[in-house]
């Protein structure tokens, strides 16, 4: 007898819009998915094996990205179901709502520990849209245990809000003690590169992506849906993935699995290791 | 020459979907149906100007507002400009208002606005810092003796948790609180 | 028949009044119509209107309703037809067919509008309620929009408005990203030019691309079901406020900023998160309509608000509608019935459903999407019923305040405007003989209308839906893959230079065809549907209507002359937009704005091109003549401060030929780059080539300009090649924008695509090489080659807008 795949569920907030890519890119990566309405019942959502919160702009950002999404009703199904393990990942959007709800970092479950601040970049403001490249800190998470530790993989971004801090002394230094910081900014050769454009909104110490202290539950600004697949991958990329890019050009293979596809494949990774545990 | 405080505040005149979405958030996701009224939304503009005189501080910023559309748009936006004496984040509250300030605590906003303005050929405008200020409209006037009234501000206004404050996030912003009698309290920062 | 006037209505006296008298009655009414206009609406009505009438007709019969100025000019000069055309214009977007998948028609819906007056006065809210308006048009023909662009023009960054125009630049970019990156839209493109004749009427245009099955398309009319079947009408989205009351007359006239300050419901205030939850509860509605096998019609809200709607929706099916303004949510108490009927408050649809079908509708959007507890005051409600007598009833707390046939209310108006050439300036441009290549080079490519736009479009969500294949500064041309799984590709470009139209309106309306085409041929894809917007000042100057029925003559004469690339069908214009009044009130008209997108299609989206140079050692071809007229030219108006002269011609054949030649080799895959020439001329495209390859990979190109000889009208003969040029011929040829392609192809491919230019009967020289040395050099300049470094090159091309942006 086959395994069912597990199912997850991406979470449609009022006013997001990137379901349905996301959907998507989770199904490819062999997993059941389903689009679920923030109002919907949560008996229901409660049966799915891990969920996806994906970006977009969750009540316009008004106030502040991701605050009023957080005091919705359903965070308080996330918190149950994310503390018996199932993952949940939060893309763009979705992580701003998870550090404003206090499921990241999560030393104190419910506590808001950290901010993803207005962006800072030289000559700008506003939203910004752009390649990044993306160090694997951390496999031991939801999102990445199916990378290598080290892989440097492109994954662009486009927020307006995207910068990690914290007002809490040595927090950030217990992050990485942790292992809790999954992906970092760097350059486009994978060193490390604190300043702009590489790190693209000025977070702290180039910090894309965090983890909570068990691993289950992702923040990551940057879009893996739209690294999915190769054809999304820009030309002009540097890098292996960019030579890859160009060399596929009039060919199928344009179709196949980008860089970001491996954030989806750890979620499966995840999501059939603990129900085999279970 | 001195140094003069001012606060230029920019309010919309048309509808805020913000402060309407902010006050739904307060009043039905939070519970706060009981003690939150009302909620407005406006810029709060703390100025340092170099001047010789008080008025000849006030009539640079206003050439400034009136002149160009940095701080204020007159199609959409009204402003009223005052001395700063200490107390502007309370200034015109009525007394079942209090206001919430709020501002980012690093920004790149202060330093383009004050390239802006030298470019428009303005001298004197020294320091510039923006502030959100939330006019919070209560169920009951709020008294300075009135206990538990600081712990429902910081409810209102400091994210602390998933369940507790909303219009400000500790970690990125500060926040004060300003009332009706004048009084300033820090909430974070 | 002639109606008696509702009795209980407010009149507006039109019969039996003085001048004067009339004068003072529409002045007191808010009515801007002229005195014929008014006392045409009597006589047709055979009475005098009442208020709410009176203003429906003011709104129909603006310019910006009614094309009155220009519908004859359109129907003279534009094709409208041609076979993959479904619907041309006439309803909210047009319709082409793409492809046809497993027995599926997919078709593309575009539409494309202005919302200048509304972003001069408050930029923010002009430009997002732009892209909010526009989208709408999309929407509500059942597709999904995949794409928008925004054409943008702006006033001169350094001139003596440039405080001004710098808010009006930032106001804008962040409108737009505001609204479309939160409505969740991708941004495909655009364009951005300053000059000084916008300092006062900025222009931002916007266009909205959607997908939709041919056998979902949903028209903007009362179905014909509703002949034999009881119809409600379903209003749905914001509460109606007096914003926006006006508005399409606001847009009708010369922008007098003064003025606008005192209409406090000029602004219209855009809400992307509204419009997201409608569009995603309008999906769940059509797709129940779908699997109800229902018929239903679908209309947005746009200028002349419900009144105008829901008229039209009647009228096109000869049926009747009849609406109650007190149903209608509002946000205001007390307003008047004109100001309900007439209003132009934003995110807001019309549906005509069957009356069976409508508690579902409700429901939706008032219950499962909850549309009231998200936005205050928001939600679906009906307001009216389809009625078999052709007639437009309106009624207001019980009383009639409408009462007419649709026919008379839909009639339209028109004027034959009188055309007269303007005096130009005939002046050549002449280059000096000691003119500094590099310096002339420099100077163009740091220019704020040619240097790279990555400060704005880095604002813009170019990836959301995840179907992006080509973002903005990739290529000349936007494309998606918009059938999830297929490899079925959409590009799009918009285009149209100004500096072309102050010299020569013809040739600004047929190069912006040209350029839109080269476009998107020069990412490998088959034109296939253009729109226009036509941006202009005061058509009731002969001048500005002149220039305006040339511009009309040119878009035409070149949608016919290119043509699609497998038939004799011209490109069909299936959608636009004319936008007149666009001056200031001290009287000084924009430069004549045609602006035109195109569409187009690549069966193969994997063999698209892009525009960065791929690899050192490779052939770099140019396709088409240079005859080195400079007028209109950047190298003109700045390093030379030359006004005056003639543009190159646009040679149809030419670029049919090109186009055709480009697509076939991007199908063949033959070509490693293209991009098209056009603002810089062909040394700009050359450096844009470079700069935009990887940037690990350090690609530079020689190119050798004594090659350029024997263009027709050229400075060079044939037989100069390989002998050295003088320095202004070698500049001149380098900087005049005739359009073209480079192309850069492999060696092994070379012998394949010059027989393929030679047989389509393109004219083409093999111009010079990438190299792995990271410079452009110039060979053949007396004197010695010319050579700028890649670091030079980058610092003035990527820093030109920005630094005026700032």
């Amino acid at each position: 007898m086959t395994r069912p795949y597990p199912r997850i569920a991406v979470i449609r907030f009022p006013g997001m819009n990137c379901e349905e890519e996301t959907r998507r890119a989770v199904a490819a990566a062999g997993l059941a998915c389903d689009v679920f309405m923030w109002n919907g019942p949560t008996d229901e959502l409660a049966l799915y094996d891990g969920y996806v919160l994906p970006g977009g702009f969750s009540y316009q950002d008004r106030v502040r990205a991701g605050a009023i999404a957080a005091k919705d009703r359903v965070v308080d199904c996330l918190f149950e179901e994310a503390a018996a393990g199932k993952p949940v990942i939060g893309i763009c959007n979705g992580a701003q709502i998870l550090l404003e709800a206090g499921l990241v970092p999560g030393f104190e479950p419910g506590r808001v520990e950290m901010g993803l601040a207005t962006n800072i970049m030289p000559d700008r403001d506003g939203y910004y849209t752009r390649w990044t490249h993306l160090e694997v800190v951390d496999t031991g998470s939801s999102a990445t245990c199916s990378f290598g530790r080290g892989d440097v993989v492109p994954i662009p971004v486009a927020h307006a809000e995207g910068r990690f801090v914290t007002s809490t002394e040595g927090l950030l230094d217990r992050l990485e003690e942790n292992g809790q910081v999954v992906l970092r900014y760097v350059g486009p050769d994978g060193a490390s590169d604190p300043g702009f454009p590489s790190n693209p909104n000025g977070s702290s110490r180039a910090i894309a992506g965090i983890r909570n202290v068990e691993g289950n539950v992702v923040a990551m600004m940057p879009h893996p849906e739209r690294a999915a697949w190769l054809f999304q991958v820009p030309e002009r990329l540097a890098g292996p993935w960019g030579a890859s890019r160009r060399s596929a050009r009039g060919e199928r293979t344009l179709l196949e699995p980008g860089p970001g596809a491996a954030v989806m494949r750890s979620l499966r990774t995840f999501a059939e290791r603990r129900s085999e545990e279970a | 020459m001195a140094t003069f405080k001012l606060s230029l505040a920019v309010a919309l005149k048309v509808g805020d979907n913000e402060a309407r979405s902010a006050l739904e958030a307060l009043r039905a996701k939070m519970d706060l149906e009981d003690e939150v009224r009302d909620l407005a939304c406006e810029e709060l503009w703390e100025l340092e100007v170099e001047a010789p005189s008080a008025e000849r501080a006030q009539a640079i910023v206003r050439e400034l507002v009136e002149t160009t559309n940095l701080f204020a748009n007159p199609n959409k936006h009204r402003f009223s400009l005052a001395l700063d004496d200490g107390s502007s984040g309370g200034g015109d509250l009525d007394e079942d208002e209090i206001a919430i300030l709020v501002s980012d605590r690093e920004s790149t906003e202060s330093a383009s606005i004050l390239s802006a303005i030298r470019r428009h050929g303005t001298a004197g405008v020294v320091c510039a810092r923006k502030w959100v200020r939330w006019r919070v409209r209560l169920t009951r006037a709020p008294s300075p003796e009135q206990p538990g009234l600081l712990p429902l501000i910081r409810r209102i206004g400091v994210a602390t948790s998933r369940r507790d404050g909303l219009l400000s996030n500790p970690h990125s912003q500060i926040a004060r609180a300003a009332f009706p009698w004048g009084d300033e309290k820090p909430l974070a920062g | 028949m002639i109606s008696s006037a509702p009795p209980s209505a407010r009149i507006v006296r039109i019969r039996n009044t003085t001048d004067e008298e009339l004068t003072l009655g529409l002045a007191g009414a808010g009515l801007s119509f002229s005195l014929d206009e008014a006392r045409k609406v009597a006589k047709i009505l055979g009475r005098d209107p009442t208020v709410v009438e009176a203003h429906i007709f003011n709104t129909m019969w603006s310019e910006h309703c009614s094309y009155k100025s220009s519908r004859t000019v359109l129907g003279e000069h534009l094709p409208t037809e041609a076979s993959n055309v479904v619907l041309g214009p006439g309803e909210d977007a047009g319709i082409v067919r793409l492809c046809e998948i497993d027995g599926v028609s997919y078709c593309v819906a575009i539409a494309h509008e202005s919302h200048n007056h509304p972003s001069q006065i408050v930029p923010n809210e002009g430009a997002a309620t732009g892209i909010g308006g526009i989208v709408r048009d999309v929407y509500c023909m059942g597709a999904d929009v995949v794409g928008v662009m925004d054409p943008l023009r702006f006033g001169d960054p350094e001139g003596p408005n440039a405080e001004r125009t710098r808010e009006i630049v930032h106001g804008v970019v962040e409108g737009i990203w505001q609204y479309g990156d939160a409505l969740g839209v991708p941004n495909l493109g655009g364009d951005v030019y300053f000059d000084r004749s916008f300092d006062d009427n900025c222009l931002v245009n916007v266009v909205a691309l959607g997908l939709v099955r041919e056998d979902a398309i949903v028209r903007s009319r009362v179905p014909a079901e509703a002949r034999d079947a009881s119809y409600d009408l379903v209003l749905v989205g914001k509460p109606t406020d007096p914003s926006g009351f006006g508005g399409a007359t606001f847009a009708s006239r010369i922008l007098d900023e003064e003025k606008a300050l005192s209409d406090k419901y000029a602004v219209q205030v855009p809400d992307p998160f509204l419009k997201r939850m409608l569009t995603v509860a309008t999906q769940e509605v059509l797709a129940l309509v779908r699997e109800r096998g229902a018929a239903i019609g679908f209309k947005d809200l746009g200028a002349g608000g419900i009144a105008c709607a829901t008229s039209e929706v009647g009228a096109a099916a000869g049926l009747g509608v009849r609406i109650d303004l007190s149903k209608v949510p509002v946000a205001e108490r007390d307003m008047a019935p004109e100001v309900i009927a007439c209003s132009e408050t934003q995110e807001r649809y019309c549906l005509v459903v069957p009356t069976g079908l409508t508690a579902d509708v409700l429901r939706i959007f008032n219950e499962d999407f909850e549309l009231p507890e998200l936005c205050h005051g928001a939600r679906a409600e009906v307001i009216g019923e389809v009625i078999p007598e052709p007639r437009f009833v309106l009624l207001h707390e019980g009383a009639v305040v409408c009462d007419a046939s649709t026919e008379e209310i839909t009639t339209g108006i028109c004027y034959a405007r009188p055309a007269a050439e303007r005096a130009r300036n005939a002046d050549a441009p002449a280059v000096p003989a000691d003119v500094d290549v590099t310096a002339a080079i420099l100077a163009v490519a740091g220019s704020p209308n040619v240097a790279s736009r990555e400060h704005v479009y880095r604002h813009y969500d170019g990836e959301v839906k995840g179907n992006t294949v080509v973002r903005p500064g990739e290529a000349d041309a936007g494309v998606i893959a918009p059938i999830p799984g297929e490899v079925a590709g959409v590009a799009v470009s918009a285009d149209g230079n100004p500096f072309l139209g102050a010299i020569d309106p013809y040739t600004a309306g047929a190069a912006a065809v040209a350029e839109s085409v080269r476009n998107v041929a020069a990412v490998g894809a088959v034109p296939i549907a253009l729109t226009d917007c036509l941006n202009f000042g005061n058509p009731e100057e002969p001048e500005v209507f002149h220039d305006f029925v040339e511009a009309v003559r040119g878009i035409g004469d070149a949608a016919r002359g290119i043509g699609q690339r497998d038939s004799d069908e011209p490109i069909p214009v299936v959608s636009g937009n004319v936008s007149f009044y666009n001056q200031s009130s001290a009287g000084s008209a924009i430069l004549p704005s045609p602006i035109v997108c195109c569409v187009g299609y690549l069966a193969d989206v994997t063999k698209h091109l892009t525009m960065g140079f791929e690899e050192p050692g490779n052939a770099i071809y140019l396709l088409g003549r240079r005859t080195g007229a400079l007028g209109g030219s950047e190298f003109a108006r700045g390093p030379l401060g030359a006004t005056g002269g003639q543009p190159p011609a646009v040679d149809f054949e030419a670029e049919r030929a090109m186009m055709s030649c480009v697509t076939v080799l991007a199908e063949a895959r033959l070509a490693a780059a293209c991009h098209d020439i056009s603002d810089g001329g062909l040394a700009i495209a050359a450096l844009e080539m470079m700069l935009t390859a990887a940037p690990d990979r350090s690609i530079g190109a020689w190119v050798d300009v004594s090659t350029l000889g024997g263009a027709e009208r050229s400075v060079l003969e044939p037989n100069d090649q390989g002998r050295p040029v003088a320095a202004s011929v070698a500049a001149r040829l380098l900087l005049c924008e005739d359009g073209g392609y480079l192309l850069e192809v492999a060696p092994r491919d070379e012998g394949d695509v010059v027989a393929l230019l030679g047989m389509k009967d393109v004219w083409f020289r093999r111009l010079g090489e990438t190299t792995d040395d990271p410079s452009l050099t110039i060979r053949s300049v007396e004197g010695g080659d010319v050579t700028i470094a890649r670091d030079d090159l980058a610092r003035a091309w990527n820093g030109g807008a920005t630094r005026v942006m700032l």
